[in-house]
């Protein structure tokens, strides 16, 4: 067929042309031109582009992201079967982290034990850096923190839980990532002790709490709760007796775990299941072993 | 205009940009958003429509498009699919672009979608300076603008030049 003319295309085509694109094409084309840049990393346009490759078929893809608390190191393992792509990231700090979940493609990063939190894309090697809120240390014997995401003002949250030393409960504060903000939610009090990774399931951190039976002391019952950014407020899932060990929280969501377990070994980890395009979320922690 | 969808055998015409004109059944005419909009007002079928954004081989195609797709019954998805990709196979960039204009102008929403993927599958592994040339993108970058933004996406070029 002979050689046509190239017409020009209108913007909404080439930013359909462009979310049907993968990761790795786009950061190359962001040195096209100062426009395609800022296209490119644009919030909205990073939303569309996963939200196209999520619901493209053929285009899920399901990515581990392992990541060292003690040295900045962080690779991604990209399970396409049958086989396992490994690739090492840059990571957007100089220090160990520790992932607090995920969603839609972005990781919550405690950075050098609180020195900094951080939301992160790895896909699209973007971040938003933010210092925790801040508490006496006097007057909290632990903390946990969770990545959660309002689709109503379109907007990530992140829920710091500080458990008081007086039982009280605890202090929780969420930030949100478009207006760049902490804010006091307020003491709650059967929120004490919360444990696991705050495993991201409907835009909700989840975390598990293990509490005493009055009546039977020793017997103790599990509560899986979330925090709900639209109502502010914890919400119970079911309360669970546990057998034996008490089960990392992932367990209880996850369905995909057998296929991870096989080819994962004896490897410490804790992943839990989401739909998603970019990367699937999955708190592994290990020490560089890949 | 009732009998716009009961009468199968209702013809109407379309004129390209060029001038030529094409006969076309109604039904396979339906496949077009913007034709049917036009139907379901006040457009006679005996009037010629023009489509002064298409050209005649353009036409051809998105209307070769159309009469498989408006054939076809529901069941056949695969059919339907094979057709696709052999429509596409051997068209050029240029073909490509003129087509994804055409099915969105005439919003055809399935062939916007095929030329549209056909258009980054083809893309995805060139460089960035050929898909600058393709999409007509001034480069504004500076020299040194360039190489920062190309250093911080290092990952990304590998094994281009």
């Amino acid at each position: 067929m002979e050689q046509w003319g190239l017409p020009n295309l209108p913007f909404e085509i080439v930013y359909d042309i462009l979310s049907r694109l993968p990761v790795k094409s786009l950061c190359r084309f962001k040195s096209v031109s100062n426009p395609w840049l800022a296209l490119i990393t644009n919030p909205e346009f990073v939303k569309s582009h996963l939200h196209h490759q999520s619901t493209n078929a053929n285009n899920i893809s399901l990515k581990i992201i392992l990541c060292s608390f003690i040295s900045p190191f962080c690779c991604s393992v990209y399970y396409q079967a049958p086989d396992h792509i490994v690739a090492q990231l840059e990571m957007p700090c100089k220090s160990g982290a520790e992932i607090f979940g995920s969603l839609n493609g972005v990781l919550l990063l405690d950075i050098d034990i609180d020195e900094e939190l951080c939301l992160w894309n790895p896909s699209f090697r973007m971040y938003q850096k933010f210092s925790p809120p801040k508490c006496p240390d006097d007057r909290i014997d632990g903390k946990i923190y969770g990545l959660g995401y309002d689709s109503i003002s379109d907007d990530f949250k992140v829920v710091a839980a500080f458990f008081l030393v007086s039982g009280a409960g605890s202090v929780v504060h969420v930030f949100s990532s478009k207006l760049s903000l902490w804010k006091r939610i307020g003491v709650f009090r059967y929120t004490r002790y919360l444990y696991g990774l705050g495993c991201v399931l409907n835009g909700a951190p989840h975390w598990y709490q293990n509490l005493s039976q009055p009546d039977r002391p020793d017997a103790r019952l599990m509560y899986v709760l979330y925090y709900d950014s639209v109502s502010e407020d914890f919400k119970v899932v079911r309360a669970i007796r546990p057998r034996g060990n008490v089960p990392c929280i992932a367990h209880l969501f996850s369905s995909k775990l057998s296929s991870w377990k096989r080819w994962m070994g004896d490897f410490s980890y804790e992943i839990c299941e989401n739909r998603s395009g970019t990367v699937l979320n999955g708190a592994p922690h290990c020490d560089c072993l890949f | 205009m009732a009998s716009s969808i009961e009468n199968n055998n209702e013809k109407l015409t379309l004129k390209s940009s060029d001038g030529e004109e094409f006969l076309v059944e109604k039904h396979v005419a339906l496949q077009s958003t913007l034709l049917q909009n036009m139907l379901d007002s006040d457009c006679s079928s005996a009037d010629v429509i023009p489509l002064p954004k298409i050209d005649a081989r353009t036409l051809a195609l998105v209307l070769g498009y159309c009469k498989k797709h408006a054939d076809a019954s529901s069941s056949k998805q695969g059919e339907l699919n094979s057709f696709d990709s052999e429509f596409l196979k051997d068209m050029d960039m240029g073909a490509l672009f003129n087509l994804v204009l055409a099915a969105n102008f005439m919003e055809i929403k399935g062939l916007l979608d095929i030329a549209a993927q056909k258009i980054a599958d083809t893309i995805k592994d060139k460089p960035h300076q050929e898909v600058r040339e393709i999409f007509h993108v001034e480069n504004d970058y500076t020299p040194e603008e360039e190489a920062a933004v190309r250093e911080e996406n290092r990952w990304a070029f590998e094994g281009f030049p």
